[in-house]
């Protein structure tokens, strides 16, 4: 399903996946995110996926005309994740009222794993 | 210095904590849209004051755990993205001084700041360059030059501090956004602070203040001039000593004290406890204290005549302020404003408890759960009147048991639109509905001043220029507040507007918004203006048109 405008001159059809791709490309520019998470974890297993295809990590909902986002992410061991997640909330949000202009329901984050690149000593 | 102590390092980072805190306002400024505006610096000093918490707590001999409590009090305290950016730099910092026991050398140094700017590289898919974490990393190449070379612990440091600073004046390099706005990374900056102080702390250059002292007492200012105390006060001493002694215990002194008073706040170690209580026994406190240990500067406040002082000189500033509670109510509304004359409008349209805050000042989610549970209603509606302050209300409807709705208000006038269409005895749903619906029908222009030079379009905007905002973006720009509000209110008005307010804030003389006022009901003859003090600050006018 799309989301449609409409203008004097015609339709305006902006497709769900535009609107994934803004949402990943918006919640990877926050610090501590490490990786969009698919959809479906299996058995527990959760391959990072690469950046060509983010949008497969957000999941877009309408609600009339408003949008629900479902983001899944992957955060480095380490941060405060609550507040990463806040922040990907924030800009995510940010990013669909300015570039896409449509008005937004909720954001969700789902963090699906969190990434130990080198295990600390403590 | 060859090495670095403990005591040293404690010493840096307490600087560090000093001049963020001092730094901090600067630091927001920095932010690219020219409107008084932004966190950057206040969310990495909360940072780092979090850590400094954290670091009083253990015994600065031993750097292993003092930089362990660095790392986990700036993590638990991080605020904001720089925040969390900043806790990861202190991770790294403490992974690499972790085996250091009672001195840390160059190489020691050399190994924590290379240690640090990995760790902040690591937790993010698309580093962005001319930011802190390339700051962050010019220090670290820089300081394991100087060390190789053989340099001390603090020659290691300036050749750090040198290319932190070289590497933020460079940020408008990589960032073009950064280059057209005239300024430097602000987060960038506020790690250069940062190393700025461990400059200071290392050269042991006294100590001003320190960040810790200075939060609470700042906390307790507000409290004590700000809010309009009515009737008797409570607690009305405001005691604040330090006790001197041998083997002390702080949890000791807190927990005698507590059923003494309130906005208690105890801190130190075996040798001075500070002390800051209110209470209406501070004999009895004294005394008590005293038993314990030597008792010295000792400044006892009688707030109930401060704050009567104050409010008299302080017209404009004003307090949260509460209609008196009567029946309950079926539906109680809280709203957030920035100035006195605001705050009467608002309360005449039947506001039950407004909290201060706007621009710059944004209420927490703390102040507004109380502001909300304050109210005698079943349910509350906030209207946040900021778009800065819309997500803190929007939290409040999770912690609070009462059913909250926020109409998502993100100016004055929107707010005031929205309580045309208050309903007392309508269902919450019902009223939150109407009011959402109806507060965009009416325009919001705003007139203040740059507080930097920089480009919006094709307006060309110099420092200190007075600017005119319609919903939020810079239209019109001129030298005087009275031409630019001229021609923003042109610019607002068409053919179906009807009603022009003007809300005047607490640096503008009434005399020229009298004037404004005369000549606008000339030319607007078909409109119906009206002209009031808002007393906000910050903001020259605020005008709506609807």
């Amino acid at each position: 399903m799309a989301q449609e405008f409409h203008s004097d001159l015609g339709k305006i059809n902006i497709s769900e996946q535009v609107i994934a791709t803004v949402c990943g490309v918006a919640a990877m520019e926050c610090y501590g995110l490490v990786g969009m998470a698919p959809r479906s974890v299996q058995e527990g297993l959760t391959d990072l996926l690469r950046r060509e295809n983010y949008e497969r990590g957000v999941d877009i909902q309408f609600h009339g005309d408003k949008v629900s986002v479902t983001l899944y992410i992957v955060v480095e061991y380490g941060v405060k994740i609550s507040e990463v997640a806040r922040i990907v909330q924030e800009r995510v949000k940010y990013a669909i009222e300015t570039t896409l202009g449509l008005k937004v329901e909720n954001i969700n984050v789902r963090v699906q794993g969190v990434r130990v690149t080198q295990p600390g000593r403590r | 210095m060859e090495v670095i102590t403990g005591s040293v390092l404690k010493n840096m980072l307490l600087h560090a904590g000093a001049l963020l805190a001092q730094q901090k306002d600067m630091v927001n400024s920095l932010n690219v849209f020219p409107v008084p505006d932004g966190d950057t610096g206040t969310n990495m000093s909360l940072t780092l004051n979090a850590a400094l918490k954290e670091i009083e707590k253990v015994e600065p001999d031993n750097i292993g755990q003092l930089v362990s409590a660095l790392a986990r009090g700036s993590l638990m305290g991080a605020r904001g993205n720089s925040g969390v950016i900043l806790s990861q730099y202190f991770r790294g910092f403490a992974e690499g001084l972790a085996d250091v026991t009672t001195e840390a050398t160059a190489e020691d140094l050399a190994r924590a700041l290379r240690k640090s700017s990995e760790t902040t590289y690591r937790a993010v898919m698309k580093p962005v360059e001319g930011t802190m974490l390339t700051v962050g990393r010019e220090a670290a190449a820089a300081a394991a030059a100087a060390a190789e070379e053989g340099a001390t612990a603090q020659q290691v440091l300036y050749a750090a501090y040198q290319a932190a600073a070289q590497a933020v004046q460079d940020s408008p390099k990589h960032l073009p956004v950064l280059k057209e706005a005239g300024v430097v990374d602000a987060g960038g900056q506020g790690l250069l602070c940062i190393f700025e102080g461990f400059v200071h702390g290392i050269e042991g250059k006294p100590l001003e203040y320190s960040a810790l002292d200075v939060q609470p007492t700042a906390v307790v200012e507000k409290q004590e001039g700000i809010t309009r105390i009515e009737g008797e006060l409570v607690n009305k001493y405001c005691t604040e000593f330090l006790i001197l002694g041998t083997k002390l215990d702080p949890d000791y002194v807190r927990s005698s004290l507590e059923p003494k008073g309130e906005s208690m706040l105890v801190v130190g170690d075996e040798r001075v406890v500070k002390v800051h209580i209110h209470t209406d026994h501070p004999g009895e406190v004294l005394e008590f204290c005293g038993a314990l240990g030597n008792l010295t500067d000792i400044k006892i406040d009688n707030m109930q005549l401060q704050n009567e002082k104050y409010t008299e000189e302080h017209q404009h500033d004003f307090g949260s302020m509460s209609a008196p509670q009567g029946e309950r109510k079926n539906i109680g509304l809280v709203a957030v404003v920035p100035g006195k004359g605001l705050a009467d409008i608002f309360m005449s349209l039947g506001v039950d408890v407004i909290v201060p805050g706007g621009q710059t000042m944004n209420p927490s989610t703390e102040d507004l759960l109380r502001a909300v549970e304050s109210v005698n209603a079943d349910a509350v509606i906030i209207l946040p009147n900021n778009k800065n302050v819309i997500f803190s209300a929007n939290q409040v409807r999770e912690l609070s048991d009462k059913p909250i709705g926020v109409v998502a208000t993100r100016s004055i006038p929107q707010g005031i639109t929205a309580l045309m269409y208050y309903e007392p005895e309508a269902s919450l749903e019902h009223n939150l509905e109407a009011m959402e619906e109806h507060k965009s029908e009416v325009k919001t222009g705003e007139v203040t001043y740059a507080v930097r030079a920089t480009v919006a379009g094709d307006l060309q905007i110099e420092e200190r220029d007075i600017i005119g905002l319609v919903e939020g973006k810079i239209a019109v720009v001129g030298q005087s507040t009275a031409d630019v509000t001229r021609r923003l209110v042109e610019s607002m008005v068409d053919e179906d507007s009807s009603v022009i307010s003007i809300y005047y804030g607490e640096d503008q003389d009434a005399a020229e918004a009298e004037a404004l006022y005369e000549e606008l009901c000339e030319q607007y003859a078909d409109c119906e203006i009206e002209i009031y003090s808002g007393g906000q600050p910050l903001y020259y006018y605020i005008v709506s048109v609807e």
